[in-house]
């Protein structure tokens, strides 16, 4: 099956909107649900409300995909926004937008989200089936907590949740705007929504509220109230925090990376947008997990002549396919034959920092941590490398490998590696 | 629009940085008053004889912000937050006590 779509303006005479086409429909039976193959590479907005970029030939999933409807769910960052098709149906362009309503309009479509299947309770729940459901998954994902795969994302996800429907003002405007709704579809804000609205309570740490989705700011705006009663005590511009992973080569080496911003400021109306910022930051070498670099006067403006706040940026690993980092220490499961554990080797040792010869002493068995000193991250104290052996046996498939194991096992008549066992047990 | 990346120089906040009351504060969006709290419940240990001359090593950001979050996320007042970070910490030193001995 294959997808057609046309190229449609709203507006004015750029290309806001053009057609995302698929050259495939996989549908699954009985859900609502489907797939598609896409042709073009380009950008999807995931349910996070995140972008990720798309290649041709992947395959992304698709909601409701019934009407005709576009579905929204792809866009371009800057402006071009792109959306698609169902397949072999002809796309309608919506009413055309006066510039002013455009104004309102973010850069890319934005997907309604469903807080109450993000807490995975009912529409009807009370304050405290919300408040203790919110507990539970706080349990479960913190970040602080957690030691689930992806705890952070989830959790971003299910605090924004709470900080809505936690809060009954908040609910009961979420609830208003939600009747227009279903999770995922294409969301715009009503014109002039959020300007009747000031919500009080905390909403987002210091330097945090960037992380809030597009759609949630789009309805509760940027700020809580504690961050505007701190303004007049201090005039200089507030301290930004964000969070940068690089992997544990760059941290041997330093490494230079460009790091995209999103910073608010205000546009010719007086609204808040939020602008992209790049900045180019070396990144020394022995840079330590967790620790935290700080930029002078990247953070935000200050009021009136007072000076702009700092920038600080987390450092985080990615993980590493063969290291585990410890603070200033790595590990490495080191492999190695029976006989080379029992007779003694040299080998060579990958590190995050080019090979290097050990030796195996003889007579090490699995487990033992052999240290390569001064090989871990470097720094005015450099850590230590680790390389933890695994004693491995090769299969006997050969009859000359049979008859080695049987002349092994001759040679150990009272070798019972089971021993352990048998003393532990009455 | 998009401009061209600038160039910025940084600091490593652990190593080279401590911080004074005010602009720990400032760095982490702390109160004075909660930073105080903080110091008589043992998450942060400055130097110094009291407020007005505490130096906080570069750390102390790090803490802070984890307590903040603790507090916020889990609906804390902060000397609940404190208790979580000391069992965490607990943990954290235990974990790594299991995987030195070679016990995952």
């Amino acid at each position: 099956m294959s997808a057609t779509g046309c190229i449609a303006n709203i507006g004015d005479s750029s290309p806001l909107v053009e057609i995302f086409v698929a050259t495939k429909l996989l549908r699954t039976p009985g859900l609502g649900r489907s797939r598609v193959v896409l042709r073009d590479p380009g950008y999807a907005l995931g349910r996070s409300g995140r972008l990720r970029k798309v290649q041709a030939a992947d395959v992304i999933k698709i909601d409701d995909l019934e009407d005709d409807k576009p579905q929204a769910r792809y866009s371009a960052s800057w402006g071009r926004v792109r959306s698609l098709a169902r397949p072999g149906a002809e796309w309608v362009q919506q009413s055309e937008r006066t510039p002013e309503e455009r104004s309102n309009l973010p850069d890319r479509p934005m997907e309604f989200k469903d807080y109450y299947a993000t807490l995975g309770v009912e529409r009807s729940a009370t304050q405290d089936e919300i408040k203790r459901a919110y507990r539970k998954l706080a349990r479960k994902y913190h970040p602080d907590v957690s030691k689930e795969p992806n705890a952070e994302e989830r959790f971003k996800d299910v605090g924004e949740a709470y900080k809505v429907l936690g809060d009954v003002e908040k609910r009961a405007a979420y609830d208003d705007v939600g009747k227009r709704f279903k999770d995922g579809q294409e969301f715009h804000p009503p014109p002039g929504w959020d300007s009747g609205f000031e919500f009080s309570g905390r909403d987002f740490g210091p330097g945090e509220a960037e992380e809030a989705s597009e759609f949630f700011r789009s309805l509760f705006g940027n700020l809580g109230a504690g961050r505007r009663e701190r303004t007049f005590r201090r005039a200089q511009g507030e301290d930004r925090h964000a969070r940068v992973a690089i992997d544990l080569e760059d941290a041997y080496r330093g490494v230079r990376r460009t790091i995209s911003l999103r910073v608010p400021a205000l546009d010719a109306q007086g609204h808040m947008i939020f602008e992209e910022r790049q900045l180019d930051v070396t990144i020394p070498k022995g840079i330590r997990e967790g620790q935290h670099l700080r930029l002078s006067g990247q953070g935000a403006p200050g009021e009136g002549n007072a000076p702009p706040g700092d920038l600080y940026l987390e450092i985080i690993f990615r993980p590493h396919p063969r290291f585990r980092v410890d603070g200033a220490d790595i590990y490495l499961e080191l492999p190695v034959a029976a006989w080379e554990a029992a007779l003694g080797a040299t080998v060579t040792v990958p590190t995050p920092d080019g090979q290097v010869q050990l030796t195996v002493p003889a007579g090490s068995a699995s487990g033992r941590r052999l240290r390569l000193r001064g090989k871990g991250l470097p720094g005015q104290a450099p850590g230590d490398m680790y390389a933890v052996l695994r004693v491995t046996a090769p299969p006997a498939e050969t009859p000359e490998a049979k008859s080695a194991y049987e002349a092994l096992a001759r040679a150990y008549p009272g070798f019972n590696p089971r021993q352990t066992l048998e003393t532990t047990s009455r | 629009m998009s401009q061209a990346p600038f160039f910025s120089a940084c600091v490593v906040v652990e190593n080279e940085v401590s911080f004074s009351l005010a602009q720990l504060c400032q760095a982490s969006g702390a109160d004075t008053e909660q930073v105080i709290i903080l110091v008589q419940e043992g998450v942060l240990a400055p130097s110094g004889s009291g407020p007005q001359d505490w130096q906080f090593q570069g750390f102390s950001l790090r803490r802070t912000r984890q307590a903040l979050r603790l507090a916020r996320d889990f609906e804390l007042e902060l000397p609940g937050a404190a208790l979580m970070m000391d069992l965490l910490d607990e943990i954290e030193t235990l974990r790594a006590r299991l995987q030195r001995a070679g016990i995952r």
